[in-house]
């Protein structure tokens, strides 16, 4: 049943409101940080609140403003879109709290600019989860581009700015050159560019036409990080860590992986897709390979990369493509898996970056052959690496292994039993590139060992004043980062470990999509 | 049966391991907390017998949408399950000593717990999804247990063992998808009706590949077990004990479970269904083989003790392996093979339990492994080298100790796998099943001979004797060994001979009769007692087993006085070379850039 509620216009309101209070108090950071924290939290109830309408198999619908019939700024609110929804405002909440803890740790500059790009970022997520239609989701993925471009370039050097610009360049020029076709192809063939459970397309369009139509959708989509169109993703790692933790591990990039989604299950729908033929192949198939191709060879990457965060990056340019393979496999077990790797994913995926960050605030180490005896001094940092690494491999009980279960059930279901060694060998490939980090961190011996450790200024943490232990003291060793750095990274490991146990809480909404 | 003792048995472990974490400084908590986990399942797992054998228990967790986790527990899976259990006890007993020695030791008991829950986990496991799960559980728990020292040669063995166990789960995992996708569910005994029917036979045999190869890496098949020697020599010994006693018997059961189970037709099957049951089992049979002959030449040839008990922890999986082959190759008839390879299972965890722990109270006091550099402390260490003595016996099968009888059915069933199949090879498989047995006398008891008698090295003079807890932990498993060797059909009569209903045995036929009665409950196996056969096949048995034995003394004694145990092995020739280079290039790509930088 669809019931109007102006629930999903709220959930959009109040960040863009409280991005109003962030630069009214850009004078008092304690204030400043207050409001985003408020926001976060008074944005995550909302969100909650629509779960038990929605389980009850409504959806919520808003109308904003029609510019002309059939193409209105529209909210429409069902399970895919709340999975992504509830994922992206409750990790905004830790990464709030980590945010103030790193950010202040390190003094950075321009924090006022930060914390208001990035809620306003979250209120383009938020807009695009909850968009009605192809337009309204259109106008929200290019306002998360404009604005996590000055979070690229946050640190304003000459490399940031380079790579800015490369962030830039890829995603506007996907979205102008292949995206905009595509959507005026749609209202042209559809009529409008509604998303409907089973697609849009009337009978009788022309086959080509279409095939065509559904490639500029993939093309355009750079959010995705299909490869060759990635390399955007990896240079985003320039950016603070808080941004690439939440943007660049869930919000941004589940926004491409679920405009996918959304192409393939509302616009085309499950039937077109598998009868429309590219060549030999349907368009299922050909989505397939090209995320298996993406898979793969991004999983290849992460093994040379030796920078934490961009091998962190490629893993997620790899994983990416584990929820498109779920759709592309057009059966409801690869849906399943391809909805819920979302989640299990931006869990781990947020806890490898907040473990990153955590390790930079302690011991300013970027690379991964500097991590050697690591989780010694680190132990709560390294043992949830240690359980997002679990997740990322998909092994039980973490969460990545029900995701795997079902896009493997998925892939004997749709008979492209390829796709099985595909992520059996992206799993292998996965503890290949992550398990040596913990493994060196927890039982490796460091250079400095050996060496004369140089004394490693520890400045003044919001954590430690409270405490009031580690106050601008010198120490000779590093030790864990502090608490507003470390409590939201135990928190999203515990989490993804949760879901790998009660599955069942996230089950719900994979249902209404079937 | 429907109970939730099962889970307690898993859940009880795991509270311990977290509880441990109250009073971490305290040593004597740790120890009563650590000794209660792995007894109290024990009990538990003994409350459950009658259950178990009359019928089976069950229980099922919902957890996913449609897929249950069930625990179904039969005689076969509850004796493993007690072992294993018994195993934890007295290895738990033995560390409390030996890890004084240690740094860590929280980390290591809990970690201990952990993978004592996740074994049992994949002992009680009623389908083969909730098997893998805990068989994952099972491979990332022993991993700080294996690297617990932490130094450069521990971790390359923890990192082949994880690195091999990753790649094998992945494997099976794939296998256990299609056996869902092809019969609608991955209940063992369910599934098992099912499969002979509407799979192709190209199909089984994939799917018995993925599954057997999938759990060979864990039970150390050939070409899958070059981690065991890296692994075992570095982890400190009751850890190796563990691993090599249970933890490998999960591959084995894991094998054990596809190959007799799976892939047994029903009812009014075929005569293809059983072909092709009787190739899967006759490939078995061969892997089998090659696993223990090949190991048992590392074995002589390896001067690490710790390292040639690893090698003989693959051999001895080796011959597990082709009792099930056997089983599975008879077909109906194959009741001989499966309680070979069960009783096996019990037989090696003991005994090999009991030489780790010995070799380890051993490395204990006088910190060397080398058995070249050793000797002469059978005044020192008494009560050690009488238990370490008594393994060897068992693990060599010389009558009167356990090793013997499981060896005798096993023996049993390659014989009548031979007879059934008129196939030369098999004849072959035998006379190699003999060499090896007697390899095993030779290298078990120079290692006996090398540490114990000779000549004392001037500075091991005032080695003192095993310290209480330890003795306890080899004297617990010394009793055990002799008490089976004495009474050969106790095991056949209350947990073998039950588990064998089931498996699709014909309970008329001859081998079936032998091992057990069904109706007087009543084992006639002529073992070490004529029972139902007659004096001279009991002289048969024991004339195969001594002639095993006459042959591992002569080779012993002339490898001795040739120095032919100091061969080596070119590093090209070995699996290990090969498999160290390819982890290494794989997991370090920037290393060589970093070393030429510095």
């Amino acid at each position: 049943m669809e019931i109007d509620s102006i629930k999903p216009l709220l959930a959009i309101l109040i960040p863009t409101i409280g991005s109003g209070f962030i630069l009214w108090f850009r004078k008092k950071p304690n204030l400043r940080e207050g409001a985003t924290l408020i926001t976060a939290f008074l944005m995550f109830f909302v969100v909650l609140s629509m779960i038990p309408s929605v389980l009850e198999g409504n959806t919520l619908h808003y109308i904003l403003y029609s510019f002309w019939p059939s193409v209105p700024i529209g909210f429409r609110v069902d399970g895919l879109g709340l999975v992504f929804g509830l994922v992206a405002s409750f990790t905004w909440i830790l990464t709030s709290f980590y945010s103030i803890g790193y950010m202040r740790s390190l003094n950075e500059h321009a924090q006022t600019r930060f914390y208001f790009c990035f809620a306003v970022t979250l209120v383009a997520t938020m807009g695009a989860a909850f968009s009605n239609n192809w337009f309204t989701l259109f106008l929200f993925y290019e306002l998360i581009t404009f604005f996590t471009y000055p979070l690229v370039a946050h640190h304003e050097t000459h490399d940031a700015w380079e790579k800015a610009n490369k962030y830039l360049a890829y995603l506007l020029g996907t979205s102008k050159l292949f995206l905009i076709p595509a959507i005026l192809g749609t209202y042209y063939f559809a009529g409008s560019v509604d998303f409907a459970p089973n697609g849009i397309f009337p009978e009788g369009v022309d086959k080509t036409l279409l095939v065509l139509i559904y490639i500029c959708y993939l093309a355009g989509i750079g959010k995705v990080a299909f490869m060759p169109l990635h390399s955007w993703l990896p240079a985003s790692m320039v950016a603070p860590t808080p941004v690439s933790a939440l943007l660049h591990a869930v919000a941004v990039v589940n926004t491409g992986a679920f405009c996918v989604l959304r192409v393939i299950i509302n616009i085309f729908g499950f039937d077109l897709v598998g009868a429309l033929h590219l060549g030999a192949l349907s368009l299922g198939e050909v989505t397939a390979i090209i995320a298996s191709i993406t898979i793969i060879t991004a999983s290849i990457y992460c093994m040379k990369a030796n920078n934490l965060k961009e091998r962190i990056a490629y893993s997620t340019v790899s994983q990416l493509s584990y929820m498109v393979l779920g759709g592309a496999l057009l059966t409801p077990s690869g849906l399943t898996g391809g909805i819920m790797h979302i989640a299990m994913h931006a869990f781990a995926k947020i806890t490898l970056f907040f473990c990153a960050g955590s390790i930079y605030v302690a011991s300013k180490k970027t690379h991964v052959s500097q991590l050697n005896g690591l989780g010694r001094k680190m132990p709560w940092t390294f043992a949830a690496f240690a359980i997002a690494t679990l997740s990322m491999v998909g092994i039980p009980p973490a969460g990545g292994f029900v995701s795997k279960w079902y896009l493997m059930v998925g892939s004997t279901e749709a008979n492209e039993f390829w796709t099985l060694i595909v992520l059996a060998t992206s799993a292998l490939l996965n503890a290949f590139y992550f398990v040596p980090i913990v493994i060196n961190g927890f039982f490796g011996k460091s250079e400095e060992d050996e060496e004369e450790v140089a004394p490693i200024l520890v400045p003044q943490s919001v954590g430690a004043a409270a405490s009031g232990s580690l106050r601008g003291t010198v120490v000779s060793q590093i030790k864990e980062s502090p608490l507003f750095v470390l409590v939201p990274l135990c928190i999203t490991a515990v989490v993804s470990m949760l879901l790998g146990i009660f599955p069942e809480f996230l089950m719900q909404f994979v249902k209404l999509m079937q | 049966m429907e109970t939730a003792i099962p889970v307690w048995v898993i859940a009880i472990p795991i509270i311990g391991a977290f509880a441990l974490f109250i009073k971490k400084d305290s040593d004597k908590y740790r120890d009563g907390i650590v000794i209660a986990s792995c007894t109290i399942p024990f009990l538990l797992l003994l409350s459950i017998y009658s259950g178990a054998t009359d019928g089976g228990v069950f229980y099922a967790l919902s957890w996913l949408p449609g897929m249950e986790l069930t625990f179904k527990v039969d005689s076969a899976g509850l004796l493993i399950a007690l072992i294993t259990a018994f195993l934890w006890i007295f290895c738990s007993i033995f560390s409390i000593t030996y890890m004084t020695h240690e740094k860590n030791r929280c980390r290591y008991d809990f970690f201990s717990l952990l993978t004592l829950a996740a074994n049992l986990g994949v002992l009680l496991a009623g389908d083969f999804f909730t098997l893998f799960i805990f068989f994952e559980g099972l491979l990332i728990f022993p991993y700080p247990l294996i690297a617990h020292k932490g130094d450069k040669a521990a971790i390359k063995g923890a990192n082949l063992y994880l690195y091999v166990g990753v790649a094998t789960s992945l494997l099976l995992l794939s296998g256990i998808v299609l056996l869902k996708h092809y019969t609608g569910g991955v209940d063992i005994a369910a599934v098992s009706g099912s499969v002979a029917s509407t799979m192709s036979t190209g199909l089984k045999y994939q799917i018995a590949a993925l599954m057997v190869i999938g759990f060979g890496g864990k039970a150390g098949l050939f070409f899958e077990h070059f981690w065991l020697p890296e692994a075992h020599p570095v982890a400190p010994s009751p850890a190796s004990a563990l691993l090599s006693a249970a933890m490998i018997k999960a591959g084995a059961y894991g094998i054990f479970r596809v190959v007799n189970l799976l892939f047994v037709p029903e009812g009014a099957a075929s005569m293809a269904d059983w072909l092709t049951l009787s190739n899967i089992g006759y490939a078995t049979i061969l892997i089998g083989t090659i696993t223990m002959f090949f190991a048992v030449i590392s074995a002589l040839l390896a001067s690490n003790s710790k390292r040639m008990l690893a090698f003989h922890s693959i051999s001895q999986m080796g011959y597990i392996v082709m009792g099930i082959g056997c089983a599975a190759y008879l077909g109906k008839d194959g009741a001989m093979g499966l309680a070979g390879a069960l009783y096996h299972i019990v037989n090696h965890a003991l005994f090999k339990a009991a030489l780790f722990l010995g070799v380890g109270a051993v490395y204990f006091r006088t910190n060397e492994l080398d058995m070249y550099k050793l000797g002469g402390l059978m005044k020192n260490m008494p009560v050690t080298a009488i238990c370490l003595f008594i393994a060897v016996c068992g693990i060599s099968g010389v009558p009167l100790f356990n090793g013997f009888a499981s060896k005798t059915i096993l023996h049993h069933a390659i014989i009548e796998s031979a007879e059934h199949g008129q196939d030369s090879i098999l004849w072959i498989v035998e006379k190699i099943f003999i060499i090896t047995a007697a390899g095993t006398f030779a290298s078990n008891m120079k290692l006996f001979m090398l540490t114990f008698r000779g000549k004392r090295p001037e500075k091991y003079k005032d080695v003192q004797p095993a310290p209480l807890p330890m003795r306890v932990g080899m004297i617990g498993f010394s009793v055990a060994i002799l008490f089976l060797g004495l009474f050969p059909n106790w095991l056949l009569e209350t947990a073998i001979g039950p588990a064998l209903s089931g498996f699709g045995y014909d309970a008329a036929s001859h081998g079936y009769q032998l091992l057990y009665n069904v109706q007087t409950q009543v084992s006639g196996m002529g073992i070490l007692y004529p029972g139902a056969e007659t004096f001279s096949t009991v002289l048969h048995n024991l004339g195969s087993g001594l002639l095993a034995i006459g042959l591992g003394a002569a080779l012993m004694f002339a490898g001795m006085k040739f120095g032919w145990f100091h061969f080596h092995v070119p590093k090209f020739a070995t699996f290990d070379f090969y498999a160290t280079k390819a982890l290494r290039r794989l997991l370090n790509p920037w290393s060589t850039v970093v070393e030429k930088q510095s």
